[in-house]
């Protein structure tokens, strides 16, 4: 059966008359609805199914020595900046166009990689050419990501670079090149083809409640999630859930270049409870006991390893059996959030397994 | 010229009359501006020697910081000729045309003539060591700016927007008199002119001029502020001082470098998606942000950014995730001030907003280490501060164009030799 369309959607909300435009004065005064239903109430502060689910267009897929770009669009919606363990709403602006969504991933670990830095520059058929810095974002229907709200100018087509300088990520293995990359594409704007992406207004009763919307098929690019605790790639010493993240802790002897005789490679893979997303750009220290002692007391450090992803790590000089790890999250996951995860991940407690 | 939009584009037409140039421009500011720009002085050598020497001849505000002259023109000239007696009489005579037009102040006219890495190569020796001087480059790896290389490039500025262009016009050759004073020569006569950029600085100047690329169209630029971010910037405490950034030893004592970079903001998710206590944790620190330490433009903080308690830059990352842009600037000074002497000024060159970032240093190095400081690496690498978000002000800034250059002392600024003199 065909999704129902986000046109569907506007024509219905508008046939109910001013009474359901209460709040969304901005509707009427603009030619383009650029409208989102209202925002569950009564948020639980974990992942939550969110108030709709939104299909997108994929513009294209490059690829650029071990590097993979993936462009997509769809249309605009509300968003929430987070510093610190504060989160600050962005809504939609009449003017905003389009959601752009960038996604960069390593084609040879297959791992995203959340700390790449992208720019994007787009030219109109009017020629004219602006550009925009996306912020790092996680949404529950793609992921790691880097996206933004963008006005973009007359309908047509837009020619758009995506420059991307891979992050300095730490890696367990070999080192891989961080010179910047440039990735073309182009699509087209057509606001009526926007309007006939499926659309999904999650009834009432289910919206706002713990949960998540399945992540989309992203086809030929990469979802960011971590390994499940029972795949993990190296011995599990424990999980624990904290902040409303699911934690998997687990430690090996020996770990690539990282962690040789005498050594124990300490690593924390942090992610959220349903999709498994990675969570980024996140603060973790632990403790670790062997023998006896503390042999441990310091960060974790953001690292990439083709089979763990992106996760936390720490070499521990202790070649004994490790009887505790305590992990704490002091900053939380500093990434944007689109609805479902903007009150999750932010009050964490430690985790001793 | 940067990509440019001139007299196609809506906006063109509300561009101000420096960014447009020429002579009708100079003719449409003179009527409206009907200035009585003082007239300079007949004998150069009751102007100071550095070139760079403005901050006595500019007037200050009720706090002691500096005012910036409010227009701003930067000619870059090519020079294809020998650098011969004559020659540098003509430049010499062009400039001092200037100076006794126009009085060394904001009122009338303030300029330097300084000169790149490409026109010293054109002689078989090199610049001595006192003078750090190297090509421009990209500064990070997230940056991919196009690296100007003209001959020259004049500085002028002024509070009258008439007074710049008209100033330029002489050099350029296209007036008899310069503010009732004859024109004895031009920079043209033996430059050609390679580009031409323009911008303001000042209260009201920024709002002003917000009807332009990179600004989103809700007019968010405060109607007092004196750039385009919303802040005041020129802090006497947050600058060098002149001594500071003057070559001390050698041929070319008295000078100073010049760096002057171009750099597009992207405003829309400073104003439209930031709140304002992101906008001052990232612009100072978070401390002031949860202080509520800047009011309005942060004019109330007087002479001095008073970053003592936003604390170090990686702690404050990974406790708060973001660390502000002044607070990592502070980490680089020497006796309690920075090595760098900030002459920035906003732009609508190209048709976007931006910023001529024009910074006066004893040696480029000094330059390249504060910058080094502002991309905060170890910041990034230790935090969750990421390399441009939350990481100061660097998610809003694109640097376009880079260029360094060296003020030689004024007695030494026509077409000098590497070992400074009139060999």
């Amino acid at each position: 059966m065909r999704k129902p369309s986000r046109r569907a959607f506007l024509a219905a909300a508008g046939s109910v008359g001013l009474g359901a435009t209460a709040g969304c004065l901005g509707f009427l005064e603009t030619e383009r609805a650029t409208r989102e239903p209202p925002l569950p109430e009564n948020r639980p502060d974990t992942a939550y199914v969110p108030s709709h689910v939104e299909g997108m267009e994929m513009a294209g897929m490059q690829t650029s020595g071990r590097y993979a770009c993936a462009l997509s669009y769809t249309f605009p919606h509300r968003f929430w900046l987070v510093r610190g363990a504060e989160t600050d709403r962005v809504d939609v602006r009449g003017e905003d166009d389009v959601h752009l969504m960038v996604a960069v991933w390593d084609t040879e670990t297959g791992t995203v990689l959340p700390e790449a830095n992208v720019a994007i520059e787009h030219t109109g058929p009017d020629g004219e050419t602006s550009s925009v810095t996306p912020w790092q974002m996680l949404s529950q229907q793609m992921g790691v990501h880097h996206g933004d709200n963008v006005a973009l100018g007359p309908e047509g087509n837009y020619d758009v670079s995506v420059r991307v300088v891979p992050p300095t990520t730490r890696r367990t293995g070999e080192t891989a090149a961080t010179d910047p990359l440039e990735f073309e594409f182009s699509f087209t704007f057509d606001r009526a083809s926007l309007d006939d992406l499926p659309f999904e207004d999650i009834p009432a009763d289910r919206e706002g409640t713990a949960g998540a919307v399945d992540p989309m098929d992203m086809k030929s690019a990469t979802l960011s999630q971590a390994p499940p605790a029972d795949d993990f790639p190296i011995p599990v010493r424990g999980t624990g859930e904290t902040g409303g993240a699911n934690l998997v802790v687990g430690a090996t002897e020996e770990f690539g270049d990282l962690a040789g005789d005498s050594e124990t490679y300490v690593a924390a893979s942090l992610c959220t409870p349903h999709n498994k997303f990675v969570l980024p750009s996140a603060s973790l220290s632990a403790t670790v006991d062997a023998g006896g002692t503390q042999v441990f007391d310091g960060d974790l450090v953001p690292t990439l390893d083709p089979n763990l992803g992106y996760h936390y790590g720490a070499v521990v000089s202790s070649g004994e059996e490790i009887e505790n790890v305590t992990v704490s999250v002091d900053t939380p996951p500093q990434i944007s959030r689109h609805e479902g995860y903007e009150t999750a991940f932010f009050d964490f407690s430690d985790v001793s397994v | 010229m940067l990509p440019d939009s001139r007299g196609v584009s809506r906006r063109a037409f509300l561009k101000s009359a420096v960014a447009i140039g020429g002579a009708s421009a100079l003719a449409a500011c003179m009527d409206r501006e009907d200035a009585d720009v003082p007239t300079g002085v007949d004998e150069p050598a009751s102007l100071p020697e550095h070139q760079h020497a403005w901050n006595d001849a500019l007037s200050r505000d009720d706090a002691g910081n500096v005012v910036p002259p409010r227009h701003h023109a930067l000619v870059h000239l090519e020079f294809d000729g020998e650098p011969t007696d004559e020659a540098r009489g003509t430049v010499e005579s062009a400039l001092r045309t200037l100076e006794r037009a126009y009085e060394w102040s904001n009122n009338g006219l303030l300029a330097t003539l300084g000169y790149s890495p490409a026109y010293f190569e054109r002689f078989d020796s090199a610049l001595p060591e006192s003078v750090h001087l190297p090509e421009p480059q990209p500064l990070s790896d997230l940056e991919d700016p196009a690296l100007d290389t003209p001959d020259a490039i004049l500085h002028l500025a002024s509070d009258h927007a008439s007074g710049v262009l008209e100033a330029e016009e002489a050099m350029r050759g296209n007036r008899d008199t310069a503010n009732g004073v004859d024109v004895d020569a031009a920079l043209t006569d033996v430059f050609s002119v390679a580009d031409r950029r323009s911008g303001f600085v000042g209260d009201g100047l920024p709002a002003e001029h917000q009807d332009t690329g990179g600004v989103p169209d809700s007019e968010p630029v405060p109607e007092d502020a004196p750039f385009y971010m919303g802040f005041e910037s020129g802090f006497e405490k947050s600058q060098a001082t002149e001594d500071r950034v003057t070559i001390q030893s050698g041929p070319f004592a008295g000078g100073t470098t010049q760096h002057v970079s171009h750099i597009d903001l992207n405003l829309t998710q400073w104003y439209e998606q930031d709140d304002r206590e992101s906008r001052v944790a990232q612009m100072f620190c978070p401390a002031h942000a949860d202080s509520g330490a800047v009011e309005g433009t942060g004019e109330n903080l007087g002479d001095s950014p008073q970053l003592d308690d936003c604390g170090d830059p990686v702690e404050t990352g990974s406790e708060r995730g973001v660390v502000g842009h002044s607070q990592k600037f502070q980490r680089v000074r020497e006796d309690g001030r920075p090595v760098i002497l900030r002459r920035d000024f906003d732009s609508t060159d190209g048709g976007h907003a931006g910023v001529h970032f024009l910074a006066l240093q004893r040696e480029i190095a000094d330059f390249e280490r504060t910058r080094d400081a502002m991309n905060a690496t170890d910041v990034s690498g230790q935090t969750p501060v990421g390399r441009t978000q939350n990481n100061g002000i660097r998610q809003y800034l694109s640097v376009t164009h880079r260029g360094n250059y060296l003020l030689p002392p004024r007695s030494n600024r026509a077409l000098p030799t590497p070992e400074g003199s009139d060999a």
